[in-house]
């Protein structure tokens, strides 16, 4: 009697089949993963196997070592991940040689820029930075840290071919503040995501909701009439893209006006949220032709903020 | 250079604020909004602290321009 319960065996279900139990009715290759079919006679009819980073499939193992049994427990694919380039930890990914004898530390490869399918990745393609080493703790583990790899890595290009946090960059507000990053050892992918310039940790930054904007007030930002600034956000697809800092801005959050400052300062710094902060002080004229003879009797009119930004509105 | 925050009292602005004290890098606008920023070092600055109950904060922060040299960029 047939149970039809998925296709591909209803052609299969042969009561005098003679095909040994063992041997798959179908097999195919999904990357380096093999998948096999079996069907059996008893329950429960029909059963699926998965061989990640299949031999059969093309998959070479780290070390050469071809022809070998698949490894019975591979190491998944690293999952794409956000972390901060400033965070006390830093960027740390673990190894955990699987030799039998221990090696004395191990090294893998990390490059740098965006991979393909990002956006960005036909301007600033995945490029090598640097070999990475660890020593390998009497655990057995070794713990890589990027960050300091990967600093250097984000602001704007300058001539000398170094990167640097420039406020004054085209791209000070989106790629200036991240870059994607993949860890290779033997030739396979141990770790890989972006690299942005917060000091939040992986945890926190996996808990940030995708369109919460990088800024040290959170989602409640201060406005100034007449001073316009640009916020960063993050984004499911991990892209970050510029927003002007207004109530049109969507995506939620509170705005709230300020006093309008005399002689506006505006003052930008790193947010430890990534993206930059921003605040408009309000300073004093270094100089002048209001500037009298320093003994503090000088007393400038109020402004109002967009005169003093010299846009004048309204 | 001094300057001064203006009242404020959201605790966001109050927290917010602060991070300027520990930022490793600032710029400020010398001439204004859509002009060049300018890289700065904080020399000194007073940031209240978020307390219940109080409604009034106001910073204020004493600062230089940087040398270009010493703009170590992050």
């Amino acid at each position: 009697m047939c149970f039809p319960l998925v296709p591909i065996w209803l052609t299969r279900c042969r009561p005098t089949s003679a095909s040994a139990p063992d041997e798959p009715i179908s097999q195919r290759c999904e990357g380096m993963t093999q998948v096999r079919f079996y069907a059996t006679l008893e329950p429960p009819y029909a059963r699926l196997e998965t061989v990640p980073n299949s031999v059969d499939c093309g998959y070479v193992p780290p070390g050469g070592g071809g022809g070998e049994e698949p490894d019975p427990d591979p190491d998944p694919e690293p999952e794409v991940i956000w972390a901060g380039l400033w965070a006390p930890g830093g960027i740390p990914v673990t190894v955990s040689p699987q030799a039998e004898e221990a090696p004395a530390f191990v090294e893998a490869d990390l490059y740098a820029g965006f991979p393909e399918g990002h956006p960005l990745a036909a301007n600033r393609p995945l490029t090598f930075v640097s070999a990475v080493r660890a020593t390998v703790a009497p655990s057995g583990v070794a713990t890589l840290n990027l960050a300091p790899y990967l600093r250097s890595e984000v602001g704007a290009l300058l001539s000398s071919g170094s990167r640097r946090l420039d406020l004054n960059s085209l791209t000070a507000q989106t790629e200036d503040v991240y870059v994607g990053y993949q860890l290779t050892m033997g030739g396979q992918i141990i770790a890989q995501g972006y690299a942005l310039n917060s000091v939040l940790s992986t945890e926190q930054l996996v808990a940030y909701v995708a369109g919460r904007k990088l800024s040290p007030f959170g989602n409640v930002l201060p406005l100034w009439p007449g001073y316009e600034y640009q916020v960063s956000r993050l984004r499911a697809d991990f892209t970050v893209e510029a927003v002007k800092g207004g109530p049109g801005l969507s995506g939620g959050g509170a705005y709230i006006y300020m006093p309008c400052p005399r002689y506006g300062l505006p003052v930008a710094w790193l947010s430890p949220e990534g993206g930059f902060g921003y605040w408009v002080f309000s300073g004093q004229p270094v100089h002048g032709d209001e500037v009298g003879e320093g003994q503090g009797t000088m007393k400038p009119k109020p402004r109002s903020c967009a005169t003093a930004a010299g846009q004048p509105r309204r | 250079m001094e300057a001064y925050s203006g009242v404020f009292s959201e605790k966001a602005f109050v927290e917010g604020l602060r991070t300027l004290r520990r930022a490793v890098q600032a710029w400020y606008q010398p001439e204004g909004p859509g002009t060049e920023w300018v890289a700065i070092v904080l020399k000194a600055g007073t940031f209240p602290a978020y307390r219940e109950g109080r409604r009034r904060y106001e910073a204020t922060i004493s600062f230089t321009e940087a040398r270009p040299q010493l703009v170590q960029g992050q």
